[in-house]
This record gives C-alpha cells, structure tokens and sequence, in this order.
C-alpha cells in the first residue's frame, strides 16, 4: 500500500469479520486479484497490438499448442509457483514452527543477555 | 459503457490539469470501478435483502416503514452476518485500492503536473493560502473519503496531490456516474436557483466548500457577470483548483477559510452556495456555517446548499444500513449525523425565509426545458440531489 514519504490514512484500520486475521487476507487477494486483472488487460494489449501491426493474433494464441517439452517445462514452473503460493498452507499442514522449536522471543534472549550459551 | 469508461478510452482525458493514466494505470482504475460495482451490485443486495428479513422477522418491525431510531440495533444486528462483513470488507478494500492506485498514479506525474500548473494563464481569478490555517477539528479527527491525508493534505510549496489526487478519484468513485469534470452537482445547483428563487442575477458569489472548484466552474457559466469567490480547507486541493480553473479559462478567487467564519465583509454576497459539504461538517458546525451564510449575504441575497440525497427519516431501515456504512467505515463520521439534521430548521434558526426544501433531479444542463423541476418529494438514490435554501431578510439579518 502506501509507501514512505506518502500520506498515509487516519483512523482504525476497518474490521469486519470476527479474526483481524481475516480482513488482510481478503483485502490481500482482492488486491491480487486487482493485479492479475491488469496483467490480463496488458497481455490483451500486446496481441491487440501485434495483430494491428501484422503479427501473431488473439486466435493464433487460441491455437497455440505447446510441444511435448514445453508442456513439460510449463509443469514444472506450475508446480514451483503453487508450491510457493501455497507454501505456508502447506508449512502449517505440516507442522512446521511446532514441536521441538524455542519460541523467537526466547532466541532473542539467548542471544542477548550476555550469558555465554 | 458508462461515462467514465468512455472518457478513460479517450487520449487525453478530462481537461488540462487532469492526471493522465498509463495502460496499466487505466487497467487498475477499471478493476476498482468493477470491484466497485460488483460489490454494490449483488453484495450490497444480498445484503439489504438478508437485512430487510431479519428485520421482520426479529426485531418486531416492518423494513417498509422508516424507523431511523433502529439504525444504530440493525446495524449491531447485521455486522455479525457473513453478507454484511463480505459486502463491507469488499466494498473497503476498494475504496483503499481506489486512493493507493490514483496515489501512485499522481505522484509519477507530480512534477507534470507542477508544470502544467505554472503554465496556465491568469483569467482575472486568484489563489490566497493561509500558512497559518488550522483545519476545523472534525476535518482533522479523520481523512475524509480515507483519502490518505484527507483534504487539508499538502506537503508544502506547489504541491498538488490532494487536489490531484481528488480530482481523479471522485470520478472514479462516483462508478462513471459523472463526467471528469464532475459538473452535474453545479448544473443541479443551478436548476435549483431557477426553480426555487426564479431569475437571480448574482454579481457576487461565494461558493463553500469548493474543494477542486467541480460547482465553482459551472456558475461562472450561469452568472457570466459575476465575482465568484470559493473557500476550501485544503492549501494542495485549492492550487489544484486554481490551476485548473485557470486551464478552463475560467476566474475565481480561491482562498483558504472555513466556512463557519470568513474574512469576507459583512453583507457583501448577492449568493452563497456549497454543494455536499454539510456531512463533511459537524452537528456543531452547522449552525455556525448558517450563521455565517446569513452575515455574508445582503438583504434579500439567497442561499442554496445541495447535499446528498440521504435522508433517514424517509428510508426503510435496510436501506438505512447500507447507507449508514459511509459513517463507520470511510472516514465520513457526520453522513448520519447530516442525514438526520433538520436543514429547514437551520436555515430558519439562522433567519433565512422563502425557504425551499426538497429534491432537485439531477441534471446536466439548468437551460434544458426537458429537466426535472424542484420537488419537495424524492428519494436517496443519486438521480437528485437534496437541496435547501433561502432568502436573507430584507431588512438584514438576524
């Protein structure tokens, strides 16, 4: 959102839902969702423009059909790309952060009280 | 295609000093204004329905019927409902993007813009800033519209932004129901002095509130002959204002006051105006700016306020809750406290008479025989606007 050296808004962050928790995250994919509607509108741009300068089309990408090794190439950076979107998800389901991990306040205090560890 | 749509198509939009936008920068704009509509459009819906049912069904009371003092338990009612929350989280997150996306969007273009404002010639018009100003404390307490900033933003010499910024976004905000020169509220006003005070002829006019001179712009048209003064808070949001009338060829004298006391002699105005100023204003503020409205015209000299349309007294409750989100939710703490003032009784405290009050239809052209007239009847959708004036007395003011 606003960036150092921009104003920024007066007041209480909004909060709608029960979880503060909630609020970000759908404020956060709308925005998202925001960006991935420009990108769309910039990619149309693009074959709006090739086509009136004689290039490739909307419908030659329509018809585009990727060879077998860039299916291939295209499956791998899905699978990394929802792999780190869905990252934390899968950190949770996983358990990572519990268990046998001191907590970062006590790390902080370890690494600062001067007593040698 | 709405307005709007059809004006972010075009190469250069608006006027002189309007922020241009990027392909990327319309494609934003265009998301919110879609986001805008979808949320006011079948979430906003689902909504009011949801609202209007458990209205009759548990709080012993039909949604047909106005009850202004439930706003405050339907609300409590409906912001634990997942319609509400969705609706308002979503309706939010657009207003924010709105400010983040015309922000970025302005300050690429600042020194533009400075430019462009350093280059427009003197109409006869003029711009007076006070280093000095303190902003009245309910245009302090939060930033109207959650406009970072608010309007009282400037960040010192030549800056812009606010205005800029403003300029923009209201047109954005109002979802393409106005031109970018957002002049249907000045047209209105205008068709309002016709119908209710018949042929003035103003030589000199004060218009309150101006922010980007919207109105101010359109009564140099109707009344060619007059002087038009125009005050706002804001020191950034009036050298837009300047700048941009001075673009359009148009001239005004810009000065930075409040409305509720001027610098202005006593006496010396045939017109005062503003044009949805009151909610931005405070139960307190009210009177004085009346007060002030009465001091500054002379005998016989007419007042006329336009406001939006919503009145609670005359709205189902569920429509009272959607309306009454602008309270609570984007930085405008006086909407329901506005819509609920007795504007009548104001304008007679403070000795106004031949008072009109009522809905004018919203218009583009006063002169068009074919518009709505004046009524004392209408309703809270934005094909009118609420209006209410008077006249001083005759024999001076109270």
């Amino acid at each position: 959102m606003a960036e150092i050296g921009e104003p920024t808004c007066k007041g209480q962050p909004a909060q709608f839902f029960g979880n503060a928790d909630t609020d970000m995250l759908l404020s956060i994919i709308v925005s998202l969702a925001g960006e991935v509607a420009v990108l769309r509108d910039r990619l149309d741009a693009h074959e709006q423009l090739s086509a009136s300068q004689g290039g490739f089309s909307s419908a030659d990408v329509d018809a585009f059909r990727p060879d077998q090794a860039l299916a291939n190439k295209r499956g791998e950076t899905r699978q990394a790309y929802l792999r780190r979107v869905l990252g934390p998800a899968l950190a949770r389901a996983q358990g990572h952060g519990q268990g046998n991990v001191l907590a970062t306040d006590e790390i902080v205090e370890q690494v600062t009280s001067g007593v040698p560890s | 295609m709405s307005q709007l749509q059809a004006d972010v198509g075009a190469t250069r939009e608006g006027h002189p000093m309007m922020p241009q936008s990027t392909h990327d920068e319309q494609a934003r704009q265009a998301f919110v204004l879609n986001l805008k509509q979808l949320a006011n459009g079948d979430f906003l819906r689902a909504t009011r329905e949801l609202c209007s049912r458990k209205i009759n069904s548990g709080l012993g009371h039909s949604d047909d019927h106005p009850a202004p003092a439930l706003r405050h338990e339907v609300r409590r009612m409906m912001q634990v409902t997942p319609a509400y929350q969705v609706w308002s989280s979503l309706l939010r997150t657009s207003q924010e993007l709105l400010w983040d996306y015309v922000g970025e969007s302005v300050d690429r273009q600042a020194a533009e813009l400075e430019e462009l404002a350093a280059s427009a010639k003197n109409c006869g018009g003029s711009l007076r800033l006070d280093a000095d100003f303190q902003l009245p404390p309910y245009l302090a307490a939060l930033d109207q519209h959650i406009m970072p900033g608010g309007y009282g933003y400037s960040s010192g010499d030549g800056d812009l932004r606010a205005g800029a910024v403003y300029d923009r976004g209201a047109a954005l905000y109002h979802m393409g129901q106005v031109n970018l020169l957002n002049d249907v509220r000045g047209h209105t006003l205008a068709a309002y002095l016709r119908d209710a005070f018949g042929d003035l002829q103003p030589l000199r006019i004060l218009d309150m509130g101006c922010t980007v001179g919207h109105s101010t712009l359109v009564l140099c048209d109707y009344f060619p002959e007059a002087e038009i003064h125009a005050i706002d808070v804001g020191a950034s949001v009036l050298r837009y204002a300047d700048a941009r009338a001075r673009h359009l060829g148009k001239a005004v004298h810009f000065s930075q006051q409040s409305a509720e006391s001027t610098d202005f002699d006593s006496g010396s105005f045939d017109l005062v105006i503003s044009s949805a100023m009151f909610h931005e204003t405070s139960r307190a503020a009210v009177p004085a700016i009346m007060t002030e409205c009465a001091r500054l015209l002379r005998p016989g000299g007419v007042v006329a306020h336009a406001e939006v349309p919503v009145r609670y007294g005359h709205m189902k409750p569920s429509e009272v809750l959607i309306r009454d989100w602008q309270t609570y939710n984007n930085g405008e703490p006086f909407w329901g406290g506005c819509a609920t003032t007795d504007f009548d009784a104001a304008l007679a405290d403070a000795g106004f008479e031949d008072r009109a009050v009522g809905y004018q239809p919203a218009c583009r052209d006063a002169n068009d025989p074919q518009r709505g007239r004046f009524s004392e009847e209408g309703d809270a959708s934005f094909r009118y606007w609420y209006v209410f004036g008077g006249r001083a007395p005759q024999t001076g003011g109270k």
